[in-house]
């Protein structure tokens, strides 16, 4: 392998994003501390899946990462750019690269524009100005995602797709310009559960075609195993687990990540006589949040003395698992 | 017409009206519920799970064309009940609902107590609010909520205390039957699971009788005794629990359970291909055949229904060859 393809795609360094409360619409009252220190690399052809409750800054990280926000503090490199210090063709440059794609397709999509329209807006926007030019890729994209016949689909709206057709031409949209990266949010979470597989295979075959770089971000366990080489788990604003997606399945370290994998049910009739041993309680107000480590109000292993009142660094279980927790402090400590 | 058979209901249709024509949403749905026992209710969207909720708490739209068939609760016709009577005698006294993203549907000017309180007052003119309030409170107990939130508005508690608190609301009056529609699914993973022990403990304790609409196939697996599956207006598959997750019998059933993606075992993960088909003008036959890898030249007729013993049916031509040995 070469230096440059060593190289990541993205690196995420230290990585915080605050947003500012007002009084009365200007005195300042505290932040909402949304996404509170991440760091990662990710490599093209590898996908990241981000897990976590509503509220943990899974979307802030993507937010972020697309700059739709701001970050208040860290760094974001992209292809060894840094994104911050780009300037306005720099930024047009950046998003070219980087595809979103939404939750929900419907609200994603403009009702307004047929799917033709959709697919050359991107195009225009990036300088893609000659027809015939711009015919051909749409074409093709439309057979990548498979919304065949492709003379069919052109001239319709969103509202004459189903939801997994909208779902593919999100995709579609977000792949015309060809990107290194694929920041997808919950893209299956309003689809069927029939529909959901179809879109997550989609997905993998497009990655593997284009070696593009995905970061999923899902609040379903379930779904990762299928698709993803590696698991960050977030509760607090902060990434407390990182994991390979192999080693989290067979052992997962944090308390939090034990309890997403308790609570996830699969489908056995077993499960009707056992009750399930999840922690009771409320993720944690971002604003004031709790001392030491933020799931130490929640946690059935906390040690007394030490989570409540010191914030745990990263410590590395073994090669493949890095976690934010106390329970760890015999292992080696990482930064 | 069994005797511990809680609910039975024999050919329920309800069809609505629309511009182009009408709208098959529940058509012909035969089932029975034991008393204590929870059927899941599995199907995608638009199979018609939530107009089967409309139908047996007779909660119809203006643009309703037929509804018919027969509902019996403890042996009695509810169809045979005019809409008043209905609201008086059946109506959160008999059966109790929880509908879709119900922790939004509390009023947010009225206290939480007075909420929970409400059916009983309404019902019963000559209970005393003190009365009503005591039993609120006991309710509010059984849902796992500290007392102290009885007096709070609804939106001092977060969303998981707030499902509880309509779940407090529909057990309030003790009805024969709850119907959950989606209980769960706008909440978080680890309140979802808080809130699926808590119907199971209310299940085990009161021997509650339930009918859980889901479209999530695992957490339904918390709670089913039996799991009906819906598509396309039809109840397809009737089975007990244990059977339904190893050894579904109709293909849709088992494509569905293909599809459903695993975290304790690894498994080659299918998608159905196709769409499921318009209710407005439905394939005649059976409505899963266009999109069925065992598709015969038969199924383009009314696929027979196949009882498979204690409650359990299935429509498809396959198991009715299969019974008949051909």
């Amino acid at each position: 392998m070469s230096e440059a393809s060593r190289q990541p795609v993205l690196t995420v360094e230290d990585l915080h994003t605050w947003f500012e409360l007002r009084k009365w619409g200007f005195f300042k009252a505290g932040e909402v501390r949304a996404l509170d220190g991440v760091s990662f690399d990710l490599h093209s052809g590898e996908t990241i899946s981000i897990v976590g409750e509503s509220g943990c800054g899974k979307s802030t990280l993507a937010k972020t990462i697309l700059g739709l926000n701001l970050p208040t503090k860290g760094d974001i490199r992209f292809q060894g750019h840094s994104v911050k210090s780009l300037d306005k063709q720099g930024m047009k440059w950046f998003r070219s690269r980087v595809g979103y794609i939404q939750q929900d397709p419907y609200g994603a999509l403009p009702p307004f524009m047929n799917v033709e329209q959709i697919l050359r807006e991107p195009l225009i926007i990036n300088g893609v100005s000659d027809r015939t030019q711009q015919q051909e890729r749409i074409r093709r994209v439309l057979e990548e995602v498979k919304l065949a016949p492709v003379e069919d689909m052109l001239p319709k709206f969103p509202h004459m797709l189903s939801g997994g057709q909208q779902q593919r031409l999100v995709i579609a949209r977000a792949m015309v310009l060809e990107p290194a990266l694929l920041v997808a949010d919950e893209p299956v979470s309003m689809l069927d559960a029939s529909v959901r597989v179809e879109i997550l295979q989609l997905l993998r075959r497009l990655q593997e075609v284009y070696n593009l770089a995905i970061i999923y971000i899902t609040h379903d366990l379930s779904t990762v195993r299928y698709f993803s080489e590696r698991i960050f788990a977030m509760y607090g604003a902060k990434v407390v687990e990182k994991s390979s997606t192999e080693a989290l399945l067979r052992a997962p370290r944090h308390p939090y990540t034990k309890a997403l994998f308790e609570a996830t049910s699969d489908p056995d009739a077993g499960n009707l006589a056992q009750f399930k041993d999840v922690p009771a309680g409320e993720p944690p107000s971002l604003v004031d949040p709790p001392q030491g480590c933020r799931f130490h109000p929640r946690c059935s292993e906390k040690i007394p003395g030490l989570c409540a009142e010191r914030i745990p660094p990263e410590f590395m279980v073994n090669e493949e698992q890095r976690v934010l927790c106390w329970l760890y402090r015999g292992e080696e400590q990482v930064g | 017409m069994a005797a511990n058979h809680v609910l039975d209901v024999c050919n329920l249709k309800l069809h609505f009206r629309t511009a182009k024509g009408p709208v098959q949403a529940v058509d012909g749905i035969d089932f029975s519920l034991e008393r204590g026992k929870t059927l899941a209710v599995v199907g995608e969207s638009g199979c018609g799970k939530t107009s089967l909720t409309k139908a047996l708490l007779r909660l119809l739209p203006r643009n309703v064309q037929t509804f018919s068939g027969d509902i019996y609760l403890e042996g009695r016709n509810l169809m045979d009940l005019s809409d008043e009577q209905y609201r008086r005698e059946i109506r959160w006294l008999k059966i109790a609902t929880v509908p879709q993203a119900s922790m939004n549907s509390l009023n947010p000017v009225i206290r939480i107590e007075d909420q929970i309180a409400e059916p009983l007052l309404v019902h019963d003119r000559r209970l005393k609010r003190k009365q009503a309030l005591e039993q609120a409170a006991e309710a509010f107990r059984v849902v796992g909520l500290s007392s102290d939130f009885l007096q709070r508005y609804p939106f001092e508690l977060s969303g998981g205390m707030r499902q509880r608190a309509t779940i407090a609301m529909a057990l309030v009056a003790a009805p024969d039957l709850v119907i959950l529609d989606e209980p769960s699914s706008a909440l978080d993973l680890l309140t979802q699971a808080n809130l699926m022990n808590v119907l199971k403990r209310i299940k085990q304790e009161f021997g509650t009788t339930f009918i859980l609409i889901t479209h999530d196939i695992g957490t339904a697996s918390e709670l089913a005794d039996e799991v009906a599956v819906m598509y396309a207006g039809r109840m397809v598959e009737v089975r007990s629990a244990q059977q339904f997750y190893t050894h579904a019998s109709h293909p849709y059933s088992q494509k569905l359970m293909a599809s459903v993606p695993t975290l304790r075992e690894e498994k080659e993960l299918q998608f159905i291909p196709g769409q499921p088909p318009s209710l407005i003008r439905p394939p005649t036959g059976c409505r899963f055949a266009s999109r069925c890898e065992h598709r015969m030249p038969c199924c383009d007729q009314e696929p027979p229904t196949t009882d498979l013993g204690r409650g359990q049916h299935v429509q498809c031509w396959l198991l009715e060859r299969r019974a008949v040995g051909v």
